[in-house]
């Protein structure tokens, strides 16, 4: 009895503990140090890529839902999102769903890009490997930068309020993140090749441009992306959560958020041709799209024609199901039809209409604003057009550069040609710093 | 020479083979036969059952010393010590003497007779008159992994059900239904009313800040899963929150008994995990029996029935209610049970079918296989050996009708347009398809190697052993079909599931029981080893563009794909310490070192220490002797639970494949450091029994939770998505009384009547977690301070009549707890009420008289709120609407304004819907201060004459704005009509119809659950018991979404109808 006790009594002092250590393993993650090889930086320059599509397509669709390119209307099936409403307004209210997912991604990538370099700093990888890992690394870490000192604020007022957190930071201003981003451009520049080297400038050019160092975004743009460089997109994937979000939310797989009934008005169709002169005028209304007051004021476009039929190159659309009872239609982008259609970061139509507002401004970019612009025009096939000013290139990039985030950055730089289309006093022309952030980062606000 | 020698073996066989008889006949105190009552010699195999006339013998009693017991369910059993000697013991009177000794087989040490033994080679007249045992104190209930007590003597709080009788007279879907209202301190909520969803436990007040907030339960000794499977998530397979439980895997009928340990202070034997309790399910065991096996059948049928009624708030009820119709149910039970005291069996087989009440009943039903078979095995009178098992299948499908864009209840309930969404033809082709193969199996064995001292019941050594397995295979789908008209998954869809999960269960143990003197004592060890494996994986693919051929490789395109694998480790050596002295006072201490894989790598192992004691008080001569039993008892005990298994890693990367191939994407941020919450419980009770007339028992406990894992939500600029890192920071008190009275009113031979009722109070408060979080709709929050689910939020009061004009241009400017753009009156933000009842009373009723029986069971809870977040959501402008907010608007003659300003849409005006007529109006606006503000200022006023009505309607305007979701928290109060029952026992009558040869048994039942509620006045939602998250708590981390109290076009519960009859033969 006591040798059955005694076995019993060490077997349950030892057994317990040895049993516990030998539980299998998980398949699905791997520990932090174990991924010190050279043979895992692809893998994280694969996560690092994946980050910034994530972030990239969503900020633009929050930015374009913010803006006047895209609405949240309740009558769409599938549009049943109140924090799409607030934003679609212009308010914000942090106890309504949350703010946080692209604010998030563009988090995780600086984040991502952040560990790979400090990934290439202890691994010994072959030069090509660090040459682009390093390349990869500094400008994903740049890339947020310009996102979040472009994209949000701490408050609705452009430009006064615009800033944002990393990395658990107190708030940083618009122009400190931008300053990063330009440091780690230039630490990304000691690494590209000369595709690269361009698509660098095209974004200092870009960056240099909305914020008003026109001097300096000259000096970028001539030596960014030039008539026939590929471009430099975002991959989203087919997997959630890595598609492309304008065709996630508002697209083919589900109309949360539909475009405003301008861009109908832009392609001239469906109208009542009252004059009978094949072409849209003022006076005309449309039949089937839904009527500018139903934009909650966003229909007015300052840009009343000429109308161009064949605009429908670059403003692809389908119409939405609506739910019972409407008598109009909405209609929702196909420019990005499929989950995993890119999306542009920068590319040299983009550039050349940074060039030809460059020209408008008295730069020097050894092109004119109007070949600049039918340079693009005509890449599409579309006539040249005859005339140029800032009114006629913030309308040419709003089709060029349709669902690509792009227009709320014209909108808060040109408040007088682009008047703010949402009624009321202090209406967001940010994006808001998440309400989670207030709650889990002792710096902010 | 042969023959000789063969008849001098036998000669001296019979010799030394000598075995005696005992024979006699048990009766109840009335002197009537008791009938199929068990007799038998403790810790042999030899035994026997009474017959109708209540008579019994048992033969071939090897000579020896034995206690020989009786049994009869509901009776006191009675005990004998008794001697067979090699024949009658006249004329010895020394027990020492050599011959008695000799014709005992007995060494002079073993001598300790007791005077009142029988002793003899054939005992004849060994009678028993057997007591009542009027509210079953007598019953040995499971107090510890290592102890047993029977309820008279026992330190801790057990509530034992007796399960049997309750399914004599109804037909539970699963046995979480049919623990409803019948355990004191035990609150169960059914989250859903659709068929196969599961229930939430609180266990007393709750349990600390982690965990599921599920009990430990146990079939036959094996720990098995209580999870929720499917529901939540993001891909096609979400039904909108209700997922498949896992307790639908049994049948009722199964059960015997179900225990159940409510805390620390019971469950700390059990180590971590326990905190919420510990349900012990006992089945079925073969009862031994004379005449061959008893075959059991019971057959049901009922229905499912929408008795409730939504808010006539929404507009479009009467379209919601036109797709519910009854869902049939129909259950077949048979079982096999027999066997002698050397073998013992029991098998049944059971199919169970059920339908939800959405009319497509194709897509809204479960059904369900069960098989069970229990052996009990006794091959040498020192073993035993049991094994029970079970196989199910499983097969439902779930409609997505809880909050789910896709579902009825959305878009009829919600939407303002019926089926805004999705047609219903289209949503008629919906429903998550589960498939579920399940095995559970547990052998054990119980050894006593020293088995001549055993016989006595004291100075044994047990040794036992137990291994179990859970092992379930479970398959999802979902498919939505191409051609059919959905904003999301159009163009076909299908996702898929599979997934294992397989819960080993390994318990050793020895225990040494003595006695010295006064003392009793009994020292266990055990080890508990416990291993809990999952994989699986998923896959979806979309744009099959057909529904000709729907394997899923038909899709076009793969969105989805991935597999997981884990495990975890627990084990556990507890040593615990049973004595009592002068049977009157009783000690048990124990201690449990607990380890897991799940913590951290600085903190392998934690210990739970317990103890407890209880005292007889009606031995003492002052307390009177109608006391039968007066017991006071307290214990103290700590329990906990374990982290997730990864919170004890650093920092893990998954690979996640986007547009640019498989990349790394770090998934958790855990914490090397972290250990299991802790929960601590102190429990002071007095049980006493009163002249077989009540039971009354009472207990308060007060519980602390430390060390509770608080998942810190990481800011999002930090750079690692929502991920939450798991801290030891948080801490909560809890403190509960509970009270049960059973009431034995009347107990004759024909008439037996029993009333119960229990209460039980609770009262929980976080006192520290960090930072609050809130659910996503703002309203649910944990904080530090208030109840770990409080409703919160800014309550209205009014519309400011005065100013309703002025304010709503914001001219009145912010004045405390106003809102000027609303025109509102609001209290200061803050705590509204908790979520879970803090009161709850049931009463039962139980009457047999002659042939018939009825029971009825009434529950109430009070103490809390909840949120109907169907009426917030529907009110909300962007889902064009709620009826009853609209028609405030429009009475107050002001839709078509709110529609200029966008507050509306337009079609939504009373002019294109009119839900008032013109006569109902009662206000009216400036119009020259709107034309000269250019439309824009608009000045509502009452009518002449409607003053009063007016500013009534401005009210209810105020207390369904939108713009705060406090106002759809409302009183949870209820009381329900929770279950009636009532049977006809037709047994007597069987030979009159000339079936006595045939049956042995014939009753016909009827049943109803959930027969009515009744709500305050003025409540819109419909169950306050309904919850939008399914039934299984998450993790309180970034969201309060773990617990909402929230029905979101949550179906509400059926009215559940059964006809049955029950046959044994």
């Amino acid at each position: 009895m006591k040798k059955l006790s005694l076995t019993l009594l060490l077997l349950c002092t030892f057994g317990c503990e040895s049993f516990v250590e030998n539980a299998t393993s998980p398949i699905s993650y791997v520990n932090d140090d174990d991924i010190n090889d050279a043979s895992n930086i692809p893998f994280l320059i694969n996560g690092v890529l994946n980050n910034y599509s994530r972030a990239h397509s969503y900020v633009s669709l929050w930015a374009d839902l913010l803006s006047d390119v895209i609405v949240n209307d309740g009558k769409v099936q599938g549009s049943t999102d109140v924090r799409g409403e607030y934003l679609d307004n212009g308010t914000y209210d942090p106890t309504a769903g949350t703010y946080s997912p692209p604010y998030e991604a563009i988090a995780q990538t600086w984040r991502s890009a952040k560990t790979l370099k400090e990934k290439l700093d202890i691994v010994v990888a072959d030069e090509s490997v660090e040459k682009s890992g390093y390349y990869i690394a500094y400008l994903y870490q740049a890339l947020p930068c310009y996102l979040l000192g472009t994209y949000y604020g701490k408050g609705p007022n452009y430009p006064n309020d615009g800033g944002a957190t990393l990395n658990g930071s107190a708030f940083k201003t618009s122009s400190e993140f931008i300053s990063m981003a330009t440091a780690y451009f230039d630490s990304a520049l000691v690494y590209a090749n000369e595709q690269e080297i361009r698509i660098i400038n095209s974004l200092l050019a870009r960056q240099n441009l909305y914020n008003g160092n026109f001097v300096e975004a000259a000096n970028y743009a001539v030596l960014g992306l030039q008539n026939g460089d590929e471009a430099f997109n975002a991959f989203p994937g087919l997997e959630d959560p890595w598609p492309n979000w304008y065709w996630y939310e508002a697209g083919n797989n589900r109309t949360r958020y539909t475009l405003a009934s301008r861009f109908k008005y832009l392609l001239g169709e469906d109208f009542v041709d009252t004059n009978g002169n094949s072409v849209w005028d003022t006076s005309e209304v449309f039949t089937d799209c839904a009527l500018p007051g139903a934009d909650l004021g966003q229909g007015d476009g300052v840009y009343n024609g000429p109308t161009e039929l064949e605009e429908s190159v670059r403003l692809s659309m389908s119409v939405a199901a609506m739910t019972p009872g409407q008598n109009y239609s909405r209609y929702f982008q196909t420019k990005y039809p499929d989950a995993d259609s890119p999306i542009s970061i920068i590319n040299w139509q983009e550039t050349y209409l940074i060039l030809a507002e460059l020209a408008l401004r008295g730069e020097s970019v050894n092109i004119s604003a109007l070949n600049a612009v039918n340079t693009v025009r005509n890449s599409y096939g579309l006539q040249s057009i005859d005339n140029i000013d800032f009114s006629i290139l913030l309308h040419e990039r709003d089709k060029e550069l349709f669902c690509q985030g792009q227009r709320l950055v014209d909108q808060n730089r040109f408040s007088d040609l682009l008047p703010w289309h949402i009624s009321g006093e202090d209406t967001w022309h940010y994006l808001p710093v998440p309400y989670e952030e207030e709650l889990s980062n002792p710096n902010y606000p | 020479m042969r023959l000789g020698f063969y008849l001098y073996f036998i000669t001296l066989i019979s010799l030394f083979s000598q075995s005696g008889v005992i024979q006699g006949v048990v009766k109840d105190k009335s002197g009537n036969p008791l009938w199929g009552s068990n007799v038998y010699l403790l810790g042999t195999t030899l035994g026997s059952s009474t017959d109708s006339s209540g008579s019994y013998r048992i033969e071939n009693i090897p000579i020896d010393k034995y206690t020989i017991v009786c049994d009869y369910i509901g009776y006191r059993s009675s005990k004998r010590s008794i001697y067979i000697s090699d024949s009658d013991l006249e004329g010895i009177i020394d027990s020492e003497d050599a011959l008695y000794l000799e014709k005992m087989g007995l060494e002079a040490e073993e001598t300790d007779l007791d005077a009142d033994i029988l002793k003899g080679n054939k005992l004849i007249g060994v009678d028993f008159t057997l007591l009542e045992d009027v509210f079953d104190s007598e019953e040995v209930v499971v107090t510890g992994i290592a102890s047993e007590r029977s309820v008279e003597v026992s330190e801790v709080s057990v509530t034992r059900l007796k399960v049997r009788k309750l399914n004599e007279s109804s037909s539970y879907t699963d046995f979480g239904s049919l623990m409803m209202a019948k355990v004191s301190g035990l609150d169960i909520r059914k989250s859903s009313g659709t068929v196969g969803g599961g229930f939430r436990f609180d266990m007393r007040a709750g349990g600390g800040l982690n965990g599921n907030e599920q009990p430990v339960i146990y079939i036959d000794g094996m720990r098995i899963m209580n999870d929720e499977i499917g529901g939540g998530g993001s891909n096609a397979l979400t039904t909108g929150g209700q997922g498949i439980s896992t307790l639908l895997d049994f049948s009722p009928d199964d059960i015997e008994n179900i225990e159940i340990l409510k805390g620390p202070a019971a469950a700390t034997s059990y180590g971590t995990n326990g905190s919420n309790g510990i349900v012990f399910i006992e089945t079925k065991k073969g009862i031994a029996g004379e005449g061959g096996p008893v075959f059991n059948f019971k057959s049901s049928t009922g229905t499912n029935s929408p008795r409730f009624e939504m808010d006539n708030g929404f507009q479009n009820r009467d379209i919601f209610h036109s797709y519910l119709s009854d869902g049939a149910i129909r259950d077949n039970y048979f079982s096999m049970s027999g066997g002698d005291y050397k073998f013992r069996h029991f098998l049944s087989f059971s199919k169970r079918h059920e339908e939800g009440m959405i009319i497509w009943k194709d897509r809204n039903f479960y059904d369900r296989n069960t098989f069970r078979g229990n052996f009990d095995f006794i091959p040498q009178d020192n073993l035993t050996i049991s094994l029970n098992s079970s196989y199910s299948t499983l097969d439902a499908i779930m409609p997505p009708s809880d909050n789910h864009i896709y579902g009825v209840m959305y878009n009829t309930l919600v939407a303002f347009n019926p089926w805004q969404e999705s047609d219903s033809a289209s949503i008629s082709q919906l429903g998550v398809d589960f498939e579920i193969k399940r095995l559970i199996a547990s052998a054990s064995i119980k050894y006593y190697p020293f088995n001549k001292i055993y016989k006595y019941g004291l100075n044994t050594f047990q040794l036992n052993a137990k291994i179990g397995i859970d092992d379930a295979e479970r398959h999802q789908s979902h498919l939505f079909p191409a051609g059919f008209n959905y904003a999301l998954f159009n163009g076909g869809t299908k996702a898929m599931e599979r997934s294992n999960e397989r819960n080993t269960l390994v318990n050793i143990g020895a225990s040494q029981n003595y006695k010295t003197g006064i003392m009793k004592g009994t020292t266990s060890l055990s080890a508990q080893f416990f291993d809990q494996y999952w994989d699986g994986m998923e896959i979806a693919r979309d744009a099959f563009g057909q529904n000709a051929v729907t394997d899923i490789g038909s899709g076009s395109n793969i969105t989805l794909a991935g597999e997981w694998l884990g495990n975890t480790r627990d084990a556990g050596a507890i040593i615990t310490q049973e004595l009592s002295f002068l049977n009157q006072y009783y000690v048990t201490l124990s201690y449990r070192k607990d380890y897991s894989s799940a913590l951290g790598s600085s903190s392998k192992s934690i210990g739970y220490p317990g103890f407890r004691f209880s005292t007889r008080l009606d031995k003492f001569d002052f307390i009177p002797s109608q006391f039968q039993m007066l017991k006071f008892r307290t214990a103290y005990g700590e329990s906990g639970v374990l982290p997730n298994y990864t919170d004890g890693q650093s920092i893990l990367y998954s690979g996640s494949v986007g547009g640019n191939g498989s990349g790394a994407l770090i998934s958790k941020v855990g914490n090397p450091e972290i250990e299991p919450e802790r929960i601590k419980e102190r429990e002071f009770g007095i049980d006493l029994t009163w002249n077989d007339l009540f039971y009354l028992e009472v207990t308060s406990y007060k519980q602390w939770a430390e060390n509770s894992v608080i998942y810190r939500p990481l800011a999002p600029s930090m750079g690692y998505g929502d991920i939450a890192r798991p801290e030891n920071i948080g801490s909560m008190e809890m403190d509960g009384f509970e009270a049960l009275l059973t009431v034995s009113a009347v107990r004759n031979e024909n008439l037996n009547l029993d009333l119960t009722a229990n209460y039980s109070w609770n009262e929980n408060k976080v006192i520290e977690m960090g930072d609050p979080v809130f659910d996503n709709y703002g309203l649910v929050t944990t904080r530090e301070g208030y109840p770990k689910y409080s409703l919160w939020g800014q309550e209205v009061i009014s519309a400011r009549i005065d100013t309703f004009d002025l304010s709503l241009l914001g001219l009145e400017g912010s004045l405390p707890f106003f809102d000027p753009i609303n025109g509102l009156n609001l209290k200061e933000q803050g705590f509204i009420d908790r979520l879970v009842p803090q009161h709850t009373f049931n009463f039962s009723f139980n009457a047999d008289y002659n042939i018939f029986d009825f029971s009825m069971i009434l529950e109430r809870k009070t103490g809390f709120s909840t949120a109907v977040g169907g009426m917030w959501w529907a009110t909300l402008p962007n889902n064009n609407g709620h009826t009853g907010w609209i028609k405030s608007i429009q009475k107050l003659g002001l839709d078509s304004f709110f529609a200029a300003m966008n507050i509306i849409p337009g079609d939504m005006t009373r002019s294109v819907n009119p839900l008032v007529t013109e006569e109902e109006i009662v206000g009216t606006y400036n119009e020259d201060i709107f034309s000269a503000s250019g439309g824009t200022v608009f000045l509502p006023v009452p009518l002449d004459g409607k003053e009063s009505e007016w500013e009534q309607v401005a009210n209810d305007y105020a207390h369904a704005h939108p713009a705060y979701s406090s106002n759809y928290g409302e009183d949870g109060s209820f009381t329900r009509l929770r279950e009636v029952n009532f049977g006809v026992n037709l047994d007597k009558y069987l030979p009159k119809i000339g079936m006595g040869n045939v049956l042995s048994g014939l009753r016909v039942f009827a049943s109803a659950q959930n027969v009515k509620l009744w709500r305050p006045k003025g409540t819109v939602g419909v169950d306050s018991e309904l919850n939008m998250s399914g039934a299984v708590t998450g993790a309180i981390g970034t969201t309060g979404t773990g617990y909402r109290s929230i029905e979101v076009h949550t179906m509400p519960y059926p009215t559940v109808y059964n006809f049955g009859i029950n046959i044994r033969f």
